[in-house]
């Protein structure tokens, strides 16, 4: 998936991000404040409504617009409030709910030019054919998400990987998985053809089950990568070596304290030069164990993938930058929507990235760098202290 | 005449050059990058709070390499805890680096460089317009603060952190806050929003205490500058 553009507006808040675009690689700048993290969060909500996994927000509107397996996508919705507790036409609410909720009231999904769904209030149609009413609270794309037509526009969300780094800072916690269902999984992945195009349908399996999108799932995602492919394994230890390089090796080792007859328990450590015991996950310091996250997150992401991280310097050392930094631009097959204020990573990426975000108000605008006149101007300066003297930068909020 | 201001604060250095270039060379205009400046025109640069001059001016002077335009270029930094002598060496040593690394004579033999010591800090030299104090502060603290060091009749630059504050200049900047407010207490100083410090009136005033008193020595110094580079062009 490559997300093209995307537009958000809030009626009750009137926050509005104007179209945005993006490329390949995008590193949101802008002065505190002024709502970046806003925009990831947004788009994140965006994307958990499509795959299903979200209630939409009331009384807003969005658009995207996206590359997907050769096809061209976009998709507009809008939502509205309903009070919990009024008798809905559709009686969808569930017993026991309280408060507000919201229902869809337009949405249309565009396939090449051509629309796949259409709906406006209680119309509703698929393909050029009328359906029946459906479920006001949820997207068509969930609704539909077994149409072959829909199929693979779920899959396309499902893509969007929202790194977990920034949660994982007091540790990552022990989680037991059933014992049968590993061992059944770790049999799929292994009989999976060795080399380049294995371990592509074997990221794609992990990215479509959702295991590398959630802190809970990360150690099983790396246990499932040291059954199946053992050279990968040894790659993304040697990565994390070369940030770090007292570590020996880092393997996911089975916590038999931690599990019942049923579950297997897992635990990611790292072996350090002269230390006598290993080092758990639960042990590890935050930066560390961040940088490992982000290294399984971009090793383990499929072609295809959006890649979308928060402040991504955050607990990171100068140490651990350069590595990362690399990595990203080692993957031009997949997609990064990074934030950042660091120096180091607004000076390794090239200003064709920034996208500078700025806000009058509640209306937000995202520049493309390529259209700010005083960074054309050839200079020494490091790129940092460009973008930080350029007026739109220095009044991003007004 | 063409200048360049290479600043290591955020905001408030940035709005503080371009507001008395304003005043005091009103002809000339503002760009934002040294590869545009001409013959009547200078820039800011920040380095945007990051105590990384060193590095900066070296990049800056590359630039002004390639600019012939550029006649002079100020350095400004804080004097912070150092004293004004130490910190003054400390620049004229990274200038002298700096120029061989930049080789900004090859390009720009012309080219004037004035280290300029903020002794303190910028919020030292506002402390210094004697009328913004008033005679007795209803504000507590202001009184406690005058009763330690009244700047309007003592050397601002003279002044120790009072107790309680790590830093000189973090010092100044309370006084100065409480000495603004206490005034009026609509001018409200920040370092983003120093505009209640950025009149023509304002500079005025400090220029009449260099004279009056000889406190302040750094700020004149860059007003001897400024007049020795652009005598008529001055204000008297």
């Amino acid at each position: 998936m490559k997300i093209n553009t995307f537009t958000y507006l809030d009626r009750r808040t009137q926050w509005q991000l104007e179209e945005t675009r993006f490329d390949q690689l995008n590193l949101l700048v802008g002065v505190s404040g002024v709502g970046k993290t806003k925009i990831l969060q947004r788009l994140r909500r965006v994307c958990e409504i499509a795959g299903g996994s979200g209630e939409a927000p009331g009384a807003v509107e969005w658009a995207i617009d996206f590359d997907h397996e050769g096809q061209s996508y976009r998709w507009e919705a809008g939502t509205d409030v309903v009070k919990v507790g009024e008798l809905r036409e559709d009686a969808t609410a569930e017993p026991g709910e309280e408060g507000e909720s919201s229902d869809f009231v337009h949405e249309r999904v565009v396939v090449n030019g051509e629309v796949l769904i259409d709906r406006q209030g209680d119309r509703f149609t698929f393909a050029g054919q009328p359906l029946p009413k459906l479920k006001k609270k949820d997207s068509a794309i969930a609704l539909l998400e077994n149409e072959k037509a829909v199929r693979p526009i779920r899959s396309a969300f499902r893509r969007v990987l929202f790194s977990i780094a920034p949660e994982v800072l007091l540790g990552l916690p022990f989680h037991a998985f059933r014992a049968d269902e590993v061992a059944r999984r770790v049999a799929t992945y292994k009989a999976l053809p060795k080399g380049a195009e294995g371990f592509t349908t074997f990221r794609e399996k992990l990215t479509e089950s959702g295991l590398t999108n959630l802190s809970e799932y990360v150690t099983l995602a790396v246990y499932y990568l040291q059954e199946a492919f053992p050279e990968e394994m040894r790659r993304l230890g040697d990565l994390f070596s070369e940030i770090f390089p007292s570590v020996v090796s880092l393997k996911v080792a089975r916590s038999i304290a931690r599990e019942l007859s049923s579950t297997i328990a897992l635990d990611l450590i790292i072996e350090e030069e002269g230390a006598s015991v290993p080092i758990s996950q639960s042990e590890m310091s935050s930066g560390m164990l961040r940088t490992l996250v982000h290294l399984i997150e971009i090793s383990l992401s499929p072609p295809g993938a959006v890649i979308v991280v928060d402040e991504f310097e955050n607990s990171l050392g100068i140490n651990c930058m350069p590595e990362l930094t690399r990595l990203m631009l080692s993957r031009p097959d997949c997609q990064f929507i990074l934030t950042s204020h660091h120096p180091y990573v607004i000076n390794n990426l090239p200003p064709t990235t920034w996208r500078l975000v700025t806000r009058k108000g509640s209306k937000v605008r995202v520049k493309d760098a390529r259209d700010l006149p005083a960074l054309q101007v050839a200079s020494h300066q490091q790129a940092f202290i460009r973008l930080i003297n350029l007026p739109e930068y220095e009044e991003g909020i007004s | 005449m063409s200048l360049c201001f290479l600043v290591e604060g955020d905001r408030t250095e940035k709005r503080l050059y371009r507001a008395w270039v304003g005043h005091v060379f009103p002809s000339l205009t503002q760009v934002l990058t040294i590869g545009e400046i001409t013959s009547s025109s200078y820039c800011v640069i920040s380095g945007g709070g990051i105590p990384l001059y060193k590095e900066e001016l070296r990049d800056a002077l590359s630039d002004i390499r390639q600019n012939a335009e550029v006649r002079h270029l100020f350095l400004c930094i804080d004097a912070e805890e150092l004293s004004r002598e130490d910190r003054r060496r400390e620049m004229e040593d990274e200038i002298r680096k700096a120029e061989i690394e930049s080789r900004v004579r090859t390009g720009n033999p012309w080219l004037a460089i004035h280290p300029i010591v903020q002794n303190c800090c910028v919020e030292t030299w506002f402390l210094g317009h004697a009328k913004m104090m008033r005679r007795n502060p209803s504000s507590e603290l202001l009184r406690e603060f005058k009763g330690f060091y009244d700047v309007s009749e003592r050397d601002p630059e003279r002044m120790a952190a009072y107790r309680g504050f790590r830093t000189r200049a973090e010092f100044h900047l309370h006084y100065l806050k409480e000495m603004l407010r206490e005034q009026n207490p609509m001018l409200s100083y920040t370092k983003k929003r120093p505009d209640a410090v950025l009149g023509a009136d304002y500079l005025q005033a400090l220029r009449h205490r260099c004279v009056a008193t000889g406190h302040l020595a750094s700020l004149q110094e860059l007003f001897d500058t400024w007049e020795s580079i652009a005598p008529r062009a001055a204000p008297a």
